[in-house]
């Protein structure tokens, strides 16, 4: 049970360095409030309490694993954690958006490889289709750039939004409630205009 | 000779997928306690309810199989998306936000009944003394006022608009979570007159970040999930500030990533749903760390995205089926999750 995907460890060390940081604050659209904390849990600032029921003699307990899937027992539509981050805050009851678009309710947190491609046959093969999404992280095939989990072949909610806004596309029309937003595309990491986005994996 | 040897091969296959059943079922009717690793265990789980077949053994597969375990019915009406719960005698509250209805499940009678009209997202309920049920509806922006008997009464709302999420009742007032403006916004329960703000956005003592879930102790103090704000803040009637339970957003335990549903049981133990770490953690009333509860994924107790939580005193005798012998459950603590094969878990506190 080990969490797959957003690894904070990791992804911290990147975050703590204090240069990535000046960065980050500048050159990205800040998604919700712009804190990163709402997102990347801090890991490091506290110790871990010992519960008092259990065992005396027991250890230290281990810092606590977030959005964990089971993958295992997974069926389709069990989203993984990369996909619980943002469905902690964006779910039917939880607000900030996702109604009833279809274009907000594909699937998410299922395989998509080239054997999935052949057997459905309108979609484009994902580890030989470039994502086009440009840029220096963008230019790779769609498993690449916009497939995540170890083996790079899930779809996520990140296959098609970047959290942070790197692409700087904003808001999409779906956010009303606020005169700031609607007129940009969802923090989406391509344009969307002639459906490109969707071409990306699918034929037609 | 090929023929018999199909024979022998399938007799075999069936063999073995008999005792693969037995083993399947021999690891499903073992009890699941937390701690797990101690003689007295203090809490159980019971069970799961995942839609209307909770009563009727609504099992696709029938109950013929030996060591035949309720837990494994295919629930044939399963709930939509779960999320606020209260509890009555006899009775279970739940809030379905998908299937736009308040379900009551009546544990002495075993019969379920629905009620609200024009309800959008019914996202948490809270019951007075009287009966009268507040509901927290988050489509329509409204409190929509239901009597004892589930009739409509009327409908409420914060005329500088609002974001209500959850509801909790102290006296005549009704406090309403305002997670957007991230506020409490306390109102009176019969007029609807908005009577007092409490909070502002922040991170400061005072201050919250999209809260999203109160309730209120028997001493009369209100406890808010300040969700990220990675803590839980206690205020009396009046919106002062009296305590805090953990500081901000971090992993360790005893410590909050995205602390949702919140309850409390009769000796002020604090249980809280972290969203993220997908398990329960619980305090005593003196703020010390007693112990995480709950598993990840589609397994027994497993936690999928949970949200609310329910302690029921109540309705604790209508689950003794499931305790483990040797044990007797004093009240049950239920737990809502957004997705996954558990809708909601059903855990018992054991007395020691
Ligand atoms: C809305 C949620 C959210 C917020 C807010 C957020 N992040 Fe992220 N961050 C993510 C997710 C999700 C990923 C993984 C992205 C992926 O796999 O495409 C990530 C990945 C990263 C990475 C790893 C690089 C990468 O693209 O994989 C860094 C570094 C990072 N974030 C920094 C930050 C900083 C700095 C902030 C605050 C300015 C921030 N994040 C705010 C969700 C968020
Ligand atoms: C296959 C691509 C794709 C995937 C996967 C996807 N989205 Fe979207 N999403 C879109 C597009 C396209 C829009 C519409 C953008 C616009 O026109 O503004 C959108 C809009 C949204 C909006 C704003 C509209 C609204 O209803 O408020 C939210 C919020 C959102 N998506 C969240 C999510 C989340 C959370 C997930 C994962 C559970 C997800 N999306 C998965 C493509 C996708
Ligand atoms: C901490 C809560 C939080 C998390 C976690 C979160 N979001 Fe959001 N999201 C918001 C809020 C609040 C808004 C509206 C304000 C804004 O656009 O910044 C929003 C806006 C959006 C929008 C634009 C909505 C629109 O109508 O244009 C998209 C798309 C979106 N989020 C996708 C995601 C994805 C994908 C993830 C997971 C990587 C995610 N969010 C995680 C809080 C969150
Ligand atoms: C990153 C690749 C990718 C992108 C981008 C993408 N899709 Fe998909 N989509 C898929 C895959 C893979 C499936 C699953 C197909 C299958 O199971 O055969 C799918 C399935 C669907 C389905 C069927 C859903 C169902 O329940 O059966 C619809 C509708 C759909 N996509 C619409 C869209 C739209 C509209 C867009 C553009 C906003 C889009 N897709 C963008 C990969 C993608």
């Amino acid at each position: 049970m080990k969490r797959k995907y957003l690894n904070t460890n990791t992804k911290l060390a990147l975050l703590c360095s204090a240069l990535f940081l000046m960065f980050a604050s500048t050159a990205f659209g800040l998604h919700y409030d712009g804190k990163c904390r709402s997102c990347h849990t801090p890991h490091n600032a506290l110790a871990s309490e010992v519960p008092l029921w259990g065992r005396a003699d027991a250890v230290m307990p281990a810092p606590y694993v977030q959005y964990t899937s089971n993958t295992i027992n997974a069926t389709m539509g069990d989203p993984n954690g990369i996909s619980k981050l943002c469905m902690g805050c964006h779910y039917k009851s939880t607000g900030y958006g996702l109604g009833q678009d279809m274009r907000n309710d594909h699937p998410v947190s299922f395989t998509y490889d080239a054997a999935l491609a052949a057997a459905d046959g309108r979609l484009w093969d994902p580890e030989t289709t470039p994502s086009g999404i440009g840029g220096s992280v963008g230019d790779g095939t769609i498993a690449q750039d916009m497939l995540r989990g170890v083996d790079h072949n899930q779809l996520e909610c990140v296959s098609c939004h970047e959290p942070h806004d790197k692409y700087g596309y904003g808001r999409g029309t779906g956010y009303s409630d606020d005169p700031a937003g609607g007129d940009g595309l969802a923090y989406l990491v391509k344009l969307n205009d002639a459906g490109q986005l969707c071409k990306t994996c699918h034929r037609k | 000779m090929n023929a018999i040897k199909k024979y022998i091969t399938s007799g075999l296959v069936i063999a073995m997928s008999l005792i693969a059943i037995n083993v399947a079922f021999a690891a499903d009717a073992k009890h699941v306690f937390y701690p797990s690793d101690v003689k007295n265990p203090r809490i159980q789980f019971l069970t799961a309810i995942n839609g209307e077949g909770f009563f009727s053994n609504g099992s696709s597969f029938g109950n013929r199989f030996p060591g035949y375990n309720p837990d494994s019915q295919r629930e044939k009406a399963p709930f939509g998306q779960t999320y606020g719960l209260a509890s009555t005698q006899d009775e279970l509250f739940i809030c379905d936000v998908t299937k736009q209805q308040v379900m009551i499940f009546n544990f002495k009678t075993s019969t379920i009944s629905k009620f609200g009209v024009n309800l959008s997202k019914p996202v948490s309920i809270a019951i007075d003394k009287d009966g009268t049920r507040y509901i927290v509806d988050l489509g329509n922006m409204k409190i929509s006022v239901y009597d004892a008997q589930n009739k409509f009464v009327r409908t409420m709302a914060d005329v500088q608009g609002w974001y209500p999420v959850a509801a909790a009742l102290l006296n005549d007032s009704l406090y309403v979570v305002d997670s957007k403006n991230h506020q409490v916004v306390v109102m009176n329960k019969n007029s609807g007159a908005v009577t007092k703000r409490i909070g502002q956005p922040g991170e400061a003592i005072g201050e919250f970040a999209a809260p999203t879930a109160i309730t209120v102790s028997d001493q009369g103090l209100i406890y808010v999930s300040n969700t990220h704000n990675g803590r839980v803040d206690v205020i009396d009637g009046n919106g002062k500030f009296v305590d805090k339970y953990g500081d901000s957003p971090n992993v360790a335990a005893g410590s909050f990533a995205r602390p949702k549903g919140i309850a409390l049981d009769k000796e002020n133990r604090l249980y809280v749903v972290d969203n993220s770490f997908e398990n329960v953690q619980i305090f005593n009333d003196k703020k010390q760390f007693l112990m995480p509860f709950g598993e990840i994924g589609n397994v027994k107790a497993g936690l999928n995205l949970p949200m609310t939580i329910l302690v029921d005193y109540d309705n604790a005798k209508y689950f003794s089926k499931y305790v483990a012998p040797g044990h007797e459950v004093e009240y049950i603590i239920l737990v809502a999750s957004q997705t996954g094969a558990n809708k909601i878990n059903v855990f018992g506190f054991l007395k020691q």
